[in-house]
């Protein structure tokens, strides 16, 4: 499915975030949105997921104004990932996972056989099958992440949007979050992740959109967004784009003055 | 719901089984045992009116507002993601006395009965948008308190003033009534006027599993879950304002059951707000009627009101509670 | 402020040497008892100031007699304003307005509460005393007795049983002018008999468990739509009173120890006298 902005105009109390962004995200491809703090990704991410209403212009999933959609067919379609890692109530982690599969299950409906294959399946490619029983405050920084993010990944989405999802987790489970992300886009999913580190995000993404100043700066392959004037004007950095053994690194060099 | 047991080894089915039972249990117990003693006394039919229209009005009512304060609690905490949430502690309750009283000396419950469960309910309803409006579903504990705190003040002072505007010589006696709650002779009539508006909240708050569930996430997550928000907030007050507003018009503002029930289940329902529901209805149902049947067999050594106890069981592990919060909120 | 000042200095050069004078011309009176005992037995003219309850046909017995006549809200201030040279106060009077008074040399008397029938007879005589009626208080007394002579039945082993039943399930305790015109007019109290609550009232459930001969209602019930008279509605009560006699006896004529509680052992003696003759 589809995803994309088309002149979005935000603005949150008062001030104007997004001014006229567009963005498309296709099927099958890892969309990476980059842009410094504050430039609009957090928000960007809540207009694509209809959480937010624009002043102006649209989001479209699939072709439809996301507005239209009703609500239990879009949380079948699209599942979002908040930067917050809120789990308020101290939940088992296989309760967490299972929060996924509420657009699959009407009231008073217990677990089906699907759910359950869901939530398995969840918690294997995030690595927290043996977390299972496990109370979600007992658990690490980015063990809690995973956990979320096996959340959704339960709802068996065709559109994935992740805010920051990577924030706080070792380097194996960055790669190894990544590597899935990336299998599920290639499966056919749209996956739309906002993030900040460019070396992640050139390795794995097809389709980087730089975000600065409420508006699409950039937008296409990583070699062409992350060039060192796009990074100048957006970072306000100088830094080395370049392959170490077949894998892109982006290595931020300085601030300029 | 997961039918896996939870940590303490108790399925969630095997929990709400076991306290529909101590329910049944109590409110059989609440019928057997009078003022007059075990049992029945009374010669010719004085022993069926007894049974019929003393004790079991006062069983019923003492299950029907138990079960709405322990579930409003429930929902209440689940809602507002706050562990300290409750009706008495919020203002609702004051709230719906205020209502309660005003219908009783404007004269309206005379023209019109349901003016009393009515007033009742328009008052907690009042009291809640008013919290809420104040503390919101973003204020931390201690807003929700203060905000509490506020509400239930002017409450207070409103059924204070009403009392005293309407030259009512019993003014301080039914202060007492309305602050500290009362199952004491209570008839029939209070049981038809109540039960309707009771139930009909228990049902609203107990379709909130889902949403309460989801809010766990927090309130995007929960959106994208497919949860209106605007909808739950909704039936929230409604439930809450038929359902101990109706309560608190016929016995009196009761605090505290609200509170501690949820939170003493809350554990042994693996944490999950759908589950705590149903769990926290029947547990404040088994509550208020063991403390009801205490203080008949207490009474002529104590002339404890039903809120009296409950505050005494209840304020403590409040203290507690804060000490608690706190410690976990401490940098 | 200025009145009050002079209303002071006043009084200290006039309050010692009221006593002295011919009877009390300016009379305030802060208790309802008072109140009632001061109407009857002094002409309009020589009462300054009497309690609002004193024309409140709900608690005054003279309620009619009470309407007309100034009220004073009872504190120091109001009642200095009046320049009275005698005050009668209850036994429950606020206690700083009392001492306060006395400190400004007023005449106050305390009128003691009338727990029995002699009490009633005491108090009529403190009244009569202070405001200089002594002899129409001794026949206000003799008036009294003759009625109660009337009335007079000699205490039977049989009496029937009767309770007062009021408002929060509050009864006649011993001890209580209640208890004593219940018995005056020959029944026994049975509110003795049950368990009663620290707050002296009795649970609907053991009245309608065993209920006495007698239910006798103080018909406050319907002027007052309170919650606490919830129980003066409830149908158990409704029932009893089906079963058994009952009696309305408005609380004015035994709030206070006035003669006019003879009014109702009078009709509690006949309601006796229709058990009785009921038994038979």
């Amino acid at each position: 499915m589809r995803i994309e902005a088309r002149g979005l105009r935000v603005s949150l109390k008062g001030r104007e975030v997004l001014r006229g962004l567009d963005l498309a995200a296709e099927p099958g491809r890892l969309t990476a949105i980059i842009g410094r703090n504050g430039a609009g990704k957090t928000t960007l991410i809540k207009v694509l997921a209809g959480l937010v209403a624009p002043r102006a212009g649209a989001a479209l999933l699939d072709g439809a104004d996301i507005g239209t959609w009703q609500r239990e067919p879009l949380a079948r379609a699209l599942a979002y990932l908040p930067q917050e890692r809120l789990v308020h109530w101290a939940l088992t982690v296989r309760a967490v996972v299972a929060l996924g599969r509420l657009p699959y299950r009407p009231f008073g409906a217990g677990e089906s056989e699907a759910d359950r294959a869901a939530i398995d399946a969840a918690l294997a490619a995030m690595d927290a099958a043996h977390l299972a029983d496990r109370p979600v405050p007992e658990l690490s920084g980015g063990e809690r992440a995973r956990v979320l993010v096996a959340r959704a990944l339960a709802q068996e989405p065709r559109v994935l949007l992740a805010d920051e999802p990577a924030a706080g987790l070792d380097p194996a489970h960055q790669l190894t979050l990544f590597h899935h992300l990336a299998a599920l886009a290639a499966a056919g999913r749209t996956v739309v992740v906002a993030l900040h580190d460019l070396s992640l995000a050139a390795r794995f993404c097809h389709t980087i959109a730089l975000v600065h100043e409420g508006r699409t700066l950039a937008a296409g392959a990583p070699p062409e967004v992350l060039s060192a004037e796009h990074l100048a004007s957006a970072y306000g950095i100088t830094a080395r784009y370049q392959s170490i053994e077949g894998v892109p690194v982006v290595l931020p060099l300085d601030v300029l003055p | 719901m997961t039918t896996a047991p939870m940590r303490t080894g108790v399925t969630p089915l095997l929990l709400v089984g076991g306290l529909a039972v101590a329910a049944l249990a109590a409110f059989a117990a609440s019928l057997a045992i009078g003022s007059s003693g075990f049992g029945l006394s009374g010669a010719g039919d004085a022993a069926g009116l007894i049974f019929w229209e003393i004790r079991v009005p006062r069983a019923v009512l003492g299950a029907l507002v138990g079960a709405a304060l322990g579930l409003s609690g429930a929902a209440l905490q689940g809602y507002l993601r706050n562990p300290l949430a409750e009706p008495g502690l919020v203002g609702i309750s004051g709230g719906a006395a205020l209502g309660a009283v005003l219908a009783i000396h404007l004269g309206l419950s005379q023209a019109f009965a349901l003016a009393l469960p009515l007033g009742g309910l328009i008052g907690a309803a009042i009291a809640m948008l008013a919290v809420v409006a104040l503390a919101g579903a973003h204020g931390g504990p201690v807003t929700l308190i203060l905000a509490g705190l506020a509400v239930s003040g002017i409450a207070t002072a409103l059924t204070w003033l009403a009392l005293n505007l309407s030259r009512n010589p019993f003014a301080s006696v039914e202060i007492v009534f309305w602050l500290m709650g009362s199952l004491a002779d209570r008839s029939l009539t209070q049981v038809w006027l109540a039960a309707p508006p009771i139930l009909a909240g228990l049902a609203v708050l107990l379709f909130l599993g889902r949403a309460l569930d989801a809010l766990t996430l927090g309130e995007d997550a929960a959106r994208s879950l497919g949860i209106d928000v605007a909808r739950t907030r909704l039936a929230l007050v409604a439930g809450t304002a038929l359902a101990v507003g109706a309560a608190t018009s016929v016995t009196g503002a009761i605090g505290f059951v609200g509170l501690l029930v949820p939170h003493v289940l809350r554990p042994f329902v693996g944490h999950r707000p759908s589950l705590l529901l149903p769990a926290s209805a029947l547990a404040g149902a088994i509550f208020l009627l063991v403390a009801d049947i205490g203080l008949r067999l207490a009474s002529p050594w104590t002339d404890l009101r039903i809120g009296v106890l409950t505050a005494l069981i209840g304020a403590p592990f409040f203290v507690w509670l804060v000490l608690k919060t706190r410690a976990e909120l401490a940098p | 402020m200025a009145a009050a000042l002079g209303a002071c200095s006043w009084l200290l050069a006039h309050g010692a040497t009221a006593q002295a004078d011919a009877k009390p011309a300016r009379i305030v009176s802060l208790d309802l008892c008072a109140d009632q005992l001061l109407i009857e037995l002094v002409e309009r003219g020589r009462i300054a100031a009497v309690t609002h309850l004193a024309a409140d046909p709900e608690v005054s017995a003279i309620w009619e007699k009470g309407k007309g006549i100034p009220i004073t809200r009872g504190n120091a201030e109001d009642v200095l304003r009046y320049k009275p040279d005698l005050i009668l106060a209850g036994p429950f009077g606020v206690a700083q307005t009392v001492s306060l008074l006395r400190r400004l040399q007023a005449n106050v008397v305390v009128v003691p509460l009338a727990s029995d029938l002699e009490g009633v007879r005491t108090a009529v005589r403190i009244v009569a005393t202070a405001v200089g009626e002594k002899a129409r208080g001794e026949a206000m007394i003799d008036a009294f007795d003759r009625r109660l002579a009337s009335i007079a039945v000699a205490a039977q082993a049989s009496a029937p049983s009767a309770v007062v039943y009021q408002v929060g399930g509050a009864v006649s305790v011993a001890g209580n002018l209640a208890d004593v015109v219940l018995a005056a007019a020959g029944f026994r109290n049975k509110a003795a008999e049950y368990r009663l609550t620290r707050g002296g009232q009795v649970p609907l459930e053991l009245l309608a468990a065993s209920p006495p001969d007698l239910i006798v209602l103080t018909s406050m019930a319907d002027e007052y739509r309170t919650v606490v008279g919830d129980n003066l509605r409830h149908p158990v009560l409704g029932r009893l009173r089906q079963q058994r006699a009952s009696i309305d006896v408005p609380w004015r004529l035994w709030q206070c120890g006035t003669p006019h509680i003879a009014a109702a052992i009078a009709r509690l003696a006949e309601a006796r006298a229709g058990i009785e003759a009921q038994r038979r």
